[in-house]
């Protein structure tokens, strides 16, 4: 059997050289050993074949015959949580493509009809019902109900405010949704929504591996936001923002408009003063950066250029093609908000930004992978507690569920955990 | 192939979701940095090991050894498993991955002694010891790799050797289950007494299990080691802004500054480098050749070319200490900074300024330096040249970039493999031994002359041919220079030229008497060169012989292939 797509990784595989480097927070940056592990899956599994070195080996091992595309494979492929640390820390080395390696690999194990029977459970749910779940209860612009936004594309707005099928579907989301949207309209933002006309966003399918599904459904909806004629898109979950932003022009989706996360917008309206937090919120916060929202928001410039060769051995391109760090990803508007408000304590934690820790809550299905995900997420509550937070901040409501499981599964050690919409609406003080 | 009822034993010794042998995650263990040196069809794999197991006590361990000593397998331990000699040697060996081994176990602050588990890395300790006003000696790949292996296990030359000796000298007790499955507390905590020494009561055997380069896996598992402390006045952390790849401190710490000290000759740098270990003024210290120092100057390989084209570095830049100087106080500190620029004045040298120099300048400078063979002669000669030098200033930002870039390199091993990987994907190690200062210089002129015909004909790195990487140890009492190259993983031709070059290197080496390389480990290195080095190579296999008879230990990167391998697992390699 041959796999074209991994075939022409194999010379990216062959750099890997098993530093684990990629397992752990960069060394610049390191602080304590008890948080310095990233990598959700080689924490709890703790095998390097978990890991995107060992995955990388295995997917040339598959590349080369050495070993089937079977179960055994497949079960150590698809818990990984596609977090995205892996490539962030091997290009802190060398340029590597660590996780285009680790999705092919996925990708190709989705063709084989590998994908576990769940995932293919959600992948008919996304196209019955428009959301991996495959919930019926209520219809996609539900949860705007009463707030007077208007509908896209039958009017016109500036701005597209996208919730994001986690967000409308999940009764504690939709509420910090709902919030959004009246934090939009005090500041007298033009904003509309697309009702039951909203889709998922794909990423669900692209976690899983069913590139396919996830093209088509991003195709579909980069021609809805287009005929909605808006300046911008605002999303409300920073999962949808990763998506919209980073991986739908990175399949070569482009709708050419703006994408905004709401934290971008917000820190914008109460720099004008369009929004003022008056009111002191006395908590003692910490800030947890999604992954969607972070690192894996950047997006990954298209090259055109040339590689060349110099010195015999040492290869350039002209111009410079761009390495992704991560670094390019929402990490500022959150914090500027946060430290904006009066009363308000933040501390941070040790695995931040482009090096931030995965919820565990990713790459598709975590319940399949409950007790490595929980750990991931338990992990993180630690953290927080450790540099003496109340409150877990997040922005992306699927870190956000994730660690509210985690957190009543912990028991005598839970944690608060708050949309920063939440608080921004608190210490807006507004209805 | 373990037949069920042998895996079910395993399994029942560790718990079964710590054994492991589906053959995805066997060959996720069949990659290791550089195995294409063991593989004779040039590939990446190493023989497939048998099975995979992470154990978590030396109990369980001990009961691994005894199942390897009534089998047909055999068990090779790693900590981190970074480095090739981690990897299988046969198809009958049981790899031991001690990841879950990761506690330290005790900071005797007071006696200066950490006893640490196996997957402790460097950095681990090293940030725990900062807070304690202490710290230990990590070897150059950078601060992931194992404290214990670097201890008891393999090498253990590092950059702050200069001050802290080679890591073999800070072992002090050890915990080692024998390859016969007897678990043995080695030195003072054998006897009920603290860890502070390998040695006693009774005869040592401190240079049996660890000797001069390691066992490598093939004498058994450390399960615990003792390691001596040196201290650190300085900040207990640090804060960083910035963001991969490159973050830059927030401020100078105290009591510590970093150094880049210029001279136009061998003589001038070694010379120096002897007074300033009579000083006792390096903390520690690192022989940069010049094409890691462009390559520090620069964020991608276009820049580096651009730079490196220029010519200024090849000859400004051919001998270049960097050295940390630290001071217990700050008096101290001061009077370290002042001996340190004594040294170099006398020298002939110069300390180049700390800060990051705008690319653009360097081409400015270019048509100066091509019209002189050695320009830092005459510059050094220009009166109070020093001094001028010291009045150059960019921006704070620039100085700290620079600053921060010398500190990750020579104090926190943060960036080193940065270095090592971005030029052209692959590096490789070939002379370098423990020996004299002057000797590292010797070496490092004798392998750029090795390599130059490859770098003629592009197969490997042009990087000017002196990649000799290393520094003083024991205050200048000793001195190591590895002779290092870079080549392409991915191009067959470059991976022979390596291979080439690194078997005409040892032989050199022998010839020349260049002293043990690195590079002298397991069956075909020992028989290469037991010979020339009192036949230490006999002795091992003695000693291999009698402490393991029925070869429960994979030992092919100790004594040669073990008795149990394949036949033609028992083939000769040339590692690199
Ligand atoms: C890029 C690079 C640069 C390097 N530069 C240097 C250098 O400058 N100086 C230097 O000294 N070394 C160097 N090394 C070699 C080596 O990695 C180090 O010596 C290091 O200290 C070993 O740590 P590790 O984490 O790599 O160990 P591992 O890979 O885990 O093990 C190293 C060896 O020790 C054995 N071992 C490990 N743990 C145990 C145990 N518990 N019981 C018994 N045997 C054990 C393994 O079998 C293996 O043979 C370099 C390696 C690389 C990859
Ligand atoms: S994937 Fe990159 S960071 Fe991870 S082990 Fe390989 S080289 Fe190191
Ligand atoms: S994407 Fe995340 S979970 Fe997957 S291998 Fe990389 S770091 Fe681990």
């Amino acid at each position: 059997m041959s796999y074209p797509e991994l075939k022409s990784l194999e010379s990216d595989i062959a750099t890997c050289f098993r530093c684990s480097l990629c397992k752990m927070v960069p060394l610049p940056v390191f602080k304590k050993q008890e948080f310095s592990n990233i990598c959700p899956i080689n924490s709890h599994y703790m095998f390097h074949s978990y890991s995107a070195s060992g995955l990388g080996y295995m997917a040339l091992a598959l590349s080369e015959g050495r070993i089937q595309a079977d179960k055994a494979l497949a079960d150590i492929v698809f818990s990984c949580r596609t977090c995205g640390y892996c490539d962030m820390a091997c290009n802190f080395i060398m340029e590597s493509k660590r996780n285009e390696i680790n999705m092919t690999l996925r990708e190709t194990l989705v063709c084989e009809g590998l994908a576990p029977e769940e995932y293919k459970r959600t992948m008919q749910n996304l196209k019955d019902t428009g959301n991996p779940a495959g919930l019926t209860h209520a219809k996609a612009g539900d949860w705007a109900a009463g707030l007077n936004l208007k509908k896209l594309p039958e009017q016109k707005a500036d701005i597209l405010l996208y919730a994001g099928c986690l967000t409308r579907y999940d009764k504690n989301a939709l509420l910090s949704a709902r919030k959004m949207a009246k934090l939009l309209l005090h500041a007298g933002v033009d904003v509309g929504i697309l009702g039951d006309e909203e889709n998922c966003c794909g990423l669900p399918a692209h976690w899983m591996g069913f590139k396919d599904n996830f093209t088509a459904l991003a195709e579909r909806n980069a021609s809805s936001f287009k005929g909605a004629h808006v300046k911008t898109i605002v999303t409300v979950c920073g999962a949808c923002l990763g998506t919209l932003k980073a991986k739908y022009p990175k399949y070569g989706i482009n709708t050419g408009i703006e994408v905004l996360h709401g934290t971008e917008l917000l820190e914008r309206l109460i720099e004008k003063k369009k929004i003022k937090l008056t009111r002191p919120l006395n908590l003692k916060v910490t800030y947890h950066d999604p992954c969607y929202l972070g690192r894996q928001s950047e997006p990954q410039e298209e090259w055109k250029g040339e590689e060349r060769t110099v010195f015999g051995q040492m290869k350039y391109t002209v111009p410079p093609r761009k390495i992704n760090y991560g670094t390019g990803g929402v990490f500022d508007p959150p914090r500027a908000i946060l430290k904006s408000i009066t009363g308000l304590s933040f501390r941070e934690m040790y695995r931040i930004r482009e090096y931030s820790h995965c919820c565990g809550g990713g790459g598709g299905r975590a319940e399949m992978y409950e007790k490595m995900s929980l750990e991931a997420a338990k992990d993180r509550i630690k953290e927080a507690r450790e540099v003496g937070a109340d409150y877990l901040v997040t922005s992306c409501s699927h870190c956000k569920a994730q660690f509210e499981k985690a957190s009543l599964d912990m028991g005598n050690d839970p944690i608060s955990v708050l949309d920063i919409i939440d608080i921004v609406f608190q210490a807006a003080d507004i209805d | 192939m373990l037949t069920v009822d042998e895996l079910k034993e395993l399994k029942d010794i560790v718990g079964e979701e710590w054994v492991k042998d589906d053959l995805p995650t066997r060959d996720a263990y069949s990659i290791y940095y550089n195995s294409s040196s063991l593989n004779k069809e040039d590939k990446l794999w190493t023989a497939r090991p048998a099975a995979v197991i992470m154990p978590k006590t030396p109990e369980e361990i001990s009961q691994l050894t005894k199942f390897c000593n009534r089998k047909d397998f055999m068990l090779k331990p790693f900590s981190t498993g970074w480095i090739t000699s981690s990897a299988p040697g046969s198809r009958k060996t049981i790899l031991l991955d001690l990841k879950r081994m990761d506690k330290i176990i005790d900071i005797d602050v007071k006696n200066q002694i950490a006893v640490v588990e196996p997957y402790v890395r460097a950095i681990d300790l090293q940030s725990e010891l900062w807070k304690h006003g202490l710290n230990v000696h990590a070897v150059s790949c950078g601060g992931n790799h194992s404290i214990l292996a670097s201890t008891a296990a393999a090498w253990g030359y590092g950059i702050t050797g200069a001050s802290m000796g080679y890591q073999a000298r800070n072992m002090l007790g050890v915990e080692w289950v024998m390859p016969s499955g007897e678990i043995l507390t080695l030195g003072s905590p054998g006897d009920g007494a603290e860890w502070f020494s390998t040695d006693g009561p009774g005869p040592g055997v401190r240079g049996l299990i660890r000797g001069f380069q390691g066992t490598f896996g093939g004498l058994g598992t450390f399960t615990k080691v003792g390691v001596k402390l040196y201290r650190w006045d300085s900040d207990p952390e640090y804060e960083v802004h910035g963001g991969s790849p490159k973050y830059v401190l927030n401020r100078e710490l105290p009591n510590l500054g970093v150094f880049i000290l210029m001279f136009p000759s061998k003589e001038q740098i070694t010379d120096a480098g002897y007074k300033l270990g009579e000083a006792e003024c390096n903390y520690s210290d690192f022989r940069m050749p010049a094409f890691f120092i462009a390559l520090g100057f620069t964020d991608n390989n276009l820049e580096l070319k651009q730079l490196w084209s220029t010519g200024v570095f090849q000859k400004l830049a051919r001998y270049v200490l960097t050295v940390c100087v630290h001071g217990h106080s700050k008096k101290e500190y001061q009077w370290k900074v002042k001996a340190l620029k004594q040294i170099v004045k006398e020298s002939g040298g110069l300390i180049l300024p700390m800060q990051q120099i705008p690319l653009a300048a360097f081409d400015i400078v270019k048509p100066f330096f091509k019209m002189f063979k050695n320009p830092l002669k005459l510059i050094t000669k220009i009166p109070f040249i020093q001094e001028i030098t010291d009045m150059m200033k960019t921006s704070e930002e620039m100085r700290l970039k620079l600053l921060t870039t010398a500190f990750f390199i020579l104090v926190r091993h943060a960036n080193n493999s940065q270095g090592g990987f971005r030029a052209s994907s692959g590096m490789f190690t070939s002379v370098g031994a423990f020996d004299t200062w002057d000797m590292g210089f010797e070496q490092a002129d004798y392998i750029a002359g090795v390599k130059r015909p490859a770098i003629e004909k592009g197969l490997i790195l042009d990087d000017g041919g002196d990649l000799g990487s290393g520094g003083t140890f024991d205050f200048g009492h000793l001195g190591y220079i590895e002779g290092i190259g870079e080549y392409s993983t991915n191009d067959p031709e470059s991976r022979k030229a390596t291979k080439a070059i690194v078997e005409e290197s040892l032989h050199g080496t022998i010839e020349r008497s260049l002293g043990l390389p690195i590079a002298a480990f397991g069956g075909p290195m020992n028989q290469l060169f037991g010979p020339h080095c009192y036949n230490y190579h006999e002795m091992i296999m003695k000693i291999k012989a009698k402490l393991d008879p029925n070869s429960s230990y994979d030992s092919w990167t100790y004594s040669g292939a073990s008795e149990k391998a394949f036949p033609d697992e028992k083939e000769g390699y040339t590692f690199f």
